[in-house]
């Protein structure tokens, strides 16, 4: 009698916080075994690696632990591990950027021809086009709703459209040819460029982990709609994310111009795939809610030696892919959290 | 019983002034309008689809109405503005605590309004200081470690989160939508004194519940939603638990 006869609930309350807030909290006493567990699949990046430096040691031997080899490897990282770091942030918040290649070959390409117009300050140009892309990616996700992967997908394929129209299908060399040796190109090289790396993850490590905006990211990939419900402002992050990975994206076309002296029309190419390799064997799961710069840094390096060593070992670089897509699923499937995972697609 | 000891505030602190809100061909609310006092709590009932989550939504600034004004004291809050809403005071409960489940109990606690530091850091000092101090006025005890995602806690603990969020703000009204629904006994007790204790503070509450004992314990008035219509505002005194459910499933009496 004093309770009304109703229950259940109106329809439109069943939201994506729903199955959030209401999964089944995990287990509060873990047994040693599974934190042992836990340990593997957090530090999977660093295990990687180091099982990989093992292993090309074993095959390629002095070769592959000369110091001249090493240079060659860590001179190579810059690129990918920036590149992979915007990634990172974009993934974090369970999105994804598939433009990143073309927008390095867009950013190179234009920087390279505004080096030599106006000299250095000609590079603004890498960083412009870069936050230009983003910002283009950025709006059309937020306000069309359309999903990321699909903006990007078109945006890849239409900036790299741009780069071959600009180029004519021909390289851009900073410099000249036979004077390739500029201010930049010294910024190229071991040890400058991972001076320049460190610095540049260490600025984005702090955006990642110190910042409203770099919590709220993580919240994002945790749940949107009660992030919306609480006044975070969903589609200005998405612009701001964006951004931030084109602007990661054009500054990472700086390093490899540094380090090339050259773009090409197919520079960049591929290099969104390399990233999301490199983040997601960092630890990043593709879901978001969580991820590490550090980390990501390490699966850049982890993929970059692994090319270096196949090659050392004397194996041919198509191998080198297989070995990348092996190396990836292996990854995944020592860190990926299974029991937390409801619907896999 | 507290009842006796507190008195609403004479003057509206709120004036939901005939809001009307439609969802395609579906009218979920239409010229709904009441007041709420500060000191006073007024309970909504109603079946569902009568439009009650709508209305919550609306107060909360995530839902704009298609006509019809939202005034607190003296300020319009009808503009589908969520930090409008919460900046001037009014703090929703939402049913399904509105959590985000990676992340931990301080910053959900802040979700929205992470306090800051030079402007862009998280004043994660504060945080913790403001979470243990909101947790230690509901009597919470067994969340020692702050940093753990909510996720991994208790039904009982995320519920005080949800609402601790209310004592964590400067508000003035204080909108629970079903606070008690999926809560154990001592943890619905829980929940019910802090809303009395909410409103002997002075903040304006308004809760929607399907319980009828709740209902009763709790409120001043009661307004009673049929069909997207307010179809009747009763006081607790003057109202009968028949006559009550009899509103809600055919509106009229």
């Amino acid at each position: 009698m004093s309770r009304a006869p109703l229950t259940g609930r109106l329809r439109a309350d069943v939201t994506a916080a729903d199955e959030a807030t209401q999964r089944a909290p995990a287990a509060i006493v873990r047994s040693k075994r599974s934190i042992a567990g836990e340990h593997l699949s957090q530090n999977v990046a660093y295990l990687a690696f180091l099982l990989l430096v093992g292993v090309f040691w074993i095959a390629g031997g002095s070769t592959f632990m000369s110091s001249r080899n090493w240079e060659l490897i860590l001179e190579q990282v810059p690129l990918l591990a920036m590149v992979a770091c915007g990634m990172t942030f974009a993934i974090t918040a369970g999105y994804i950027d598939l433009s990143v290649g073309s927008t390095v070959g867009l950013a190179a390409l234009l920087g390279a021809m505004g080096f030599n117009q106006f000299g250095p300050i000609g590079l603004v140009a890498c960083v412009g086009i870069g936050v230009a892309v983003g910002l283009a990616n950025g709006i059309i996700f937020a306000y069309l709703r359309i999903p990321s992967f699909v903006v990007t997908l078109a945006a890849q394929v239409i900036v790299r459209a741009v780069v071959n129209m600009v180029s004519g299908g021909f390289a851009v060399y900073v410099g000249s040819v036979n004077n390739p040796t500029t201010v930049l190109s010294s910024y190229g090289n071991w040890p400058q460029v991972l001076f320049i790396l460190a610095a540049f993850v260490g600025l984005l490590w702090v955006v990642y982990n110190k910042t409203v905006f770099g919590q709220n990211l993580k919240a994002l990939g945790g749940n949107e709609a009660v992030c919306r419900l609480f006044g975070v402002k969903v589609e200005l992050m998405k612009i701001k994310v964006f951004m931030l990975v084109g602007a990661i994206a054009g500054c990472a076309a700086i390093i490899s111009l540094a380090d090339t002296g050259a773009s090409g029309p197919t520079t960049g190419t591929g290099l969104e795939l390399q990233a999301i390799a490199a983040v997601v064997l960092g630890g990043t799961p593709l879901t978001g809610a969580r991820g590490s710069m550090l980390k990501t840094v390490v699966g850049a390096l982890t993929l970059t030696m692994l090319a270096d060593g196949l090659v050392i070992a004397g194996v041919g670089p198509n191998w080198n892919d297989v070995a990348q897509g092996a190396l990836l699923i292996t990854a995944i499937a020592i860190a990926i959290e299974r029991k937390k995972i409801g619907v896999v697609k | 019983m507290s009842l006796d000891v507190h008195r609403a505030d004479d003057t509206p602190l709120l004036h939901v002034d005939s809001v009307s809100k439609r969802f395609g061909g579906v009218q979920a609310l239409s010229s709904v309008s009441f007041t709420v006092a500060a000191r006073e709590v007024l309970a909504i009932v109603g079946a569902n689809g009568a439009g009650k989550s709508t209305l919550v939504k609306l107060l909360g600034g995530v839902l704009r109405p298609d006509s019809g004004e939202i005034w607190l004291d003296g300020e319009r809050l009808d503009r589908g503005d969520v930090n409008l809403s919460r900046s001037l005071g009014v703090e929703v409960v939402y049913q399904d605590l509105g959590l985000v489940p990676n992340m931990d109990a301080a910053f959900n606690l802040f979700l929205g309004r992470t306090p800051r530091r030079y402007g862009f850091f998280v004043d994660r000092r504060k945080m913790l200081r403001e979470t243990r101090a909101v947790l230690e006025a509901l009597h919470i005890s067994t969340l020692r470690n702050l940093s753990i995602p909510v996720e991994n806690l208790s039904g009982g603990q995320r519920q005080a989160l949800a609402i601790g969020r209310t004592l964590a703000s400067r508000r003035r009204v204080a909108v629970f939508d079903e606070p008690a629904a999926a809560l154990g006994v001592e943890e619905t007790e829980e929940v019910l004194r802090l809303i009395e204790r909410l409103r002997d503070e002075g903040t304006a509450v308004i809760t929607v519940s399907h319980n009828m004992d709740h209902v009763f314990r709790l409120a001043d008035r009661i307004l009673v939603m049929h069909s997207g219509c307010a179809v009747a505002c009763i006081n607790r005194d003057d109202a009968a638990v028949d006559q009550i459910v009899q509103l809600i499933m055919l509106g009229e009496l």
